[in-house]
C-alpha cells in the first residue's frame, strides 16, 4: 500500500513539476510559429528525459549515491571540474530565467515592474528552502503546479483536430523558416532535459532514502510521470496553435502568453493562466537552487541534505543562499526574461553531452551498477537523442542567428 | 557550449536588419494588440494587464519604427513601412479607447 501511494507521489510530483518558464515559453513559441510541427520534438524530449530520470534514479537507488558523488568519485576531480562548470553556469542562468517568469507573472497580476519583484522571489524561495524540508520542496510545489493543468481544458475547448497533433508526432520538414525550426527545435529539448531535472531527482533518491526496492516505482514514476508531464507541455503547444497560429501572433514578449488562454477559458483562463506561471516558475527556482547547491555540496564532500537544519550543513545552505542572489540579479537589472529564457534553454541542450555521456558510463560500469546496468534500448535512445541536441545546437544556432531561413 | 555562446555574441553583432522580418513583428504585435482588444471587451483580461500589453506593443512599435526608417530603402518599401505601422496605430487607439472599461465585478 505504501509502495501505491509513492507511486502515486511519483507520478502526480513528475506532471506538477514538468511545465515552468522554458516549456511553456519554448511551446508557445512552437505552436505560434509553426502550429502542430514541432509537438515531434516535445515528444523526444520526453523520452529523453524519463530514460534521464530512470537512469539517475536506478543509480542513486542501486549505489545509495548521487549521481554527482560518482561522477566525481569514478572520474577523477579535475574531470568532474568540466561538467561541474557546465552545468552551474547552464542552471544558473535557467534559475535567473525561473525567477524572471515568477517577476513577470506578478507584474502581470499587479502592475508593478517585473524587476522589483526578482529579490523578493529569492527571498521567499530562499526562507522556504532554510525553513522546509526536501518533502515540502518536492512535492508541495509539485501539488500546487497541478494548476498548469488548465493547459489541457484550454486545448480540449478549443476544439483541435486531434488526428492532426497525433501526425505530428512524425518529424517533418518545415514549410517556411527554417532556421527558426531548428532553433526552435533545439530550445524544446533544452527546455525539456535540463540537467537540474535529473541532479535533483538523483538527489532526492538519496534524500528519500531509496534502495533497489523502489527501482518499480522509479521506473514506473519516470515513464508514467513523465508521459503526462510531456502531453500537458503538447497541449501548450496546441493552444498556442489554435489561438496564436491564425492570427500570426509571434511570441516576442511574456506579456503576449498571457492571452494564450483567455481565448477559450474567459477571464477563468486568464488567473490559472498567471497561476501556473508563477507557481511553475516558483517551484522549479526551488528545485534548481537545491540542484545547485547539491551538486557543489556532492562534488567538494560537504555535508547536505534540505532535512538538515541549516547550521548542520552550513555550506549546502550557503550555496543555495548565494545561487538565488546571483539568479535574482539579471532580472533585477532588467534583463529581458524571454530572452533569458531562449538563451538558456539552447545551451543548456549543448550541454547535455558534458553530463550524460558520464552518466552512460557509470550506468554500465557493473562494479558501480552490479546486475543493474544498463540495457541497448537505454543506451542507444540517449546516444541518438544527445547526438541529435548537439547536431541540431551547431547547426540550427548560427542559421538562426546570422538570420537564415 | 562556449563555442556557441562566442558565436552568439559575435552574430547578434553582424545581423543585419532585413525589411520582411520587421514587417512581420509589426504584424504580430498589431494582431497581438487586436486579441488584446477582443479579450478585454469580453473582460477576459483585467485592465492593468491590458495597460501593460498596450505599453509592450508601444514599446515594440518604437523600435520597430526605428529599424524600418534604416531598411526600407526605396518609396514602395517606406510605403508597406508606413502602412503597416499605421495598421498598429489603429490598433493600439481601439485598445486604448477600451482602457476605462471597469473590470467585471
Amino acid at each position: 500500500m505504501k509502495k501505491w501511494g509513492e507511486l502515486a507521489l511519483g507520478v502526480v510530483t513528475c506532471i506538477g513539476g514538468y511545465l515552468e518558464i522554458g516549456s511553456i515559453a519554448t511551446a508557445s513559441q512552437a505552436g505560434a510559429e509553426f502550429g502542430f510541427q514541432l509537438v515531434w520534438v516535445l515528444a523526444l524530449g520526453t523520452v529523453c528525459l524519463a530514460f534521464l530520470l530512470e537512469m539517475t534514479g536506478r543509480l542513486s537507488a542501486v549505489s545509495g549515491r548521487t549521481f554527482t558523488d560518482l561522477l566525481r568519485e569514478r572520474f577523477g576531480v579535475r574531470f568532474f571540474l568540466a561538467p561541474l562548470i557546465v552545468v552551474f553556469v547552464v542552471s544558473l542562468l535557467v534559475l535567473a530565467a525561473e525567477i524572471g517568469g515568477v517577476s513577470v507573472a506578478l507584474q502581470m497580476a499587479t502592475g508593478i515592474g517585473f524587476r522589483w519583484w526578482a529579490i523578493p522571489t529569492a527571498l521567499v524561495a530562499w526562507v522556504l528552502l532554510w525553513r522546509g524540508t526536501f518533502g515540502l520542496v518536492e512535492q508541495g510545489t509539485s501539488m500546487l503546479g497541478l494548476v498548469a493543468l488548465v493547459f489541457g481544458v484550454g486545448a480540449w475547448a478549443l476544439h483541435p483536430q486531434w488526428s492532426a497533433v497525433g501526425a505530428a508526432l512524425v518529424p517533418s520538414a518545415p514549410g517556411h523558416d527554417r532556421a527558426r525550426y531548428w532553433y526552435l527545435a533545439v530550445s524544446i529539448l533544452g527546455a525539456s532535459v535540463s540537467p537540474y531535472l535529473y541532479l535533483f531527482y538523483s538527489a532526492g533518491a538519496v534524500e528519500d532514502h531509496w534502495t533497489v526496492e523502489h527501482l518499480t516505482v522509479n521506473r514506473v514514476s519516470a515513464a508514467v510521470g513523465n508521459l503526462f508531464g510531456g502531453l500537458l507541455a503538447i497541449t501548450v503547444i496546441v493552444v498556442a496553435a489554435m489561438v496564436f497560429a491564425p492570427r500570426h501572433i509571434r511570441v516576442d514578449g511574456y506579456e503576449q502568453l498571457a492571452l494564450l488562454l483567455g481565448s477559450p477559458l474567459g477571464r477563468a483562463g486568464f488567473a490559472l493562466f498567471l497561476a501556473t506561471l508563477c507557481i511553475t516558475c516558483f517551484g522549479a527556482t526551488l528545485e534548481i537552487a537545491l540542484a545547485i547547491a547539491y551538486m557543489l555540496a556532492q562534488g567538494f564532500g560537504w555535508q547536505w541534505s534540505e532535512n538538515l537544519p541549516p547550521d548542520q550543513d552550513a555550506r549546502f545552505s550557503i550555496s543555495y543562499t548565494a545561487v538565488l542572489l546571483l539568479a535574482a540579479l539579471p532580472i533585477t537589472l532588467g534583463a529581458d526574461p524571454l530572452a533569458l529564457t531562449n538563451i538558456s534553454m539552447t545551451l543548456t541542450a549543448a550541454s547535455l553531452p558534458v553530463t550524460v555521456v558520464p552518466l552512460l558510463v557509470l550506468m554500465n560500469d557493473r562494479a558501480v551498477m552490479s546486475r543493474y546496468v544498463n540495457g541497448w534500448i537505454s543506451n542507444a535512445t540517449m546516444v541518438v537523442i544527445v547526438g541529435l541536441a548537439l547536431a541540431l545546437f551547431i547547426a540550427a544556432l548560427p542559421l538562426q542567428l546570422l538570420g537564415g531561413s | 557550449m562556449v563555442v556557441g555562446a562566442a558565436v552568439l555574441l559575435l552574430a547578434s553583432c553582424a545581423q543585419p536588419p532585413d525589411l520582411e522580418p520587421q514587417l512581420d513583428t509589426v504584424r504580430s504585435w498589431t494582431a497581438t494588440v487586436r486579441l488584446a482588444t477582443d479579450q478585454r471587451r469580453a473582460r477576459a483580461t483585467s485592465a492593468r494587464f491590458t495597460a501593460q500589453i498596450r505599453e509592450r506593443a508601444e514599446r515594440a512599435r518604437g523600435e520597430s519604427a526605428r529599424a524600418l526608417g534604416t531598411v526600407a530603402q526605396t518609396a514602395a518599401d517606406r510605403a508597406q513601412a508606413r502602412a503597416v505601422l499605421d495598421s498598429l496605430d489603429a490598433a493600439l487607439d481601439s485598445l486604448g479607447a477600451l482602457a476605462a472599461v471597469p473590470a467585471k465585478r
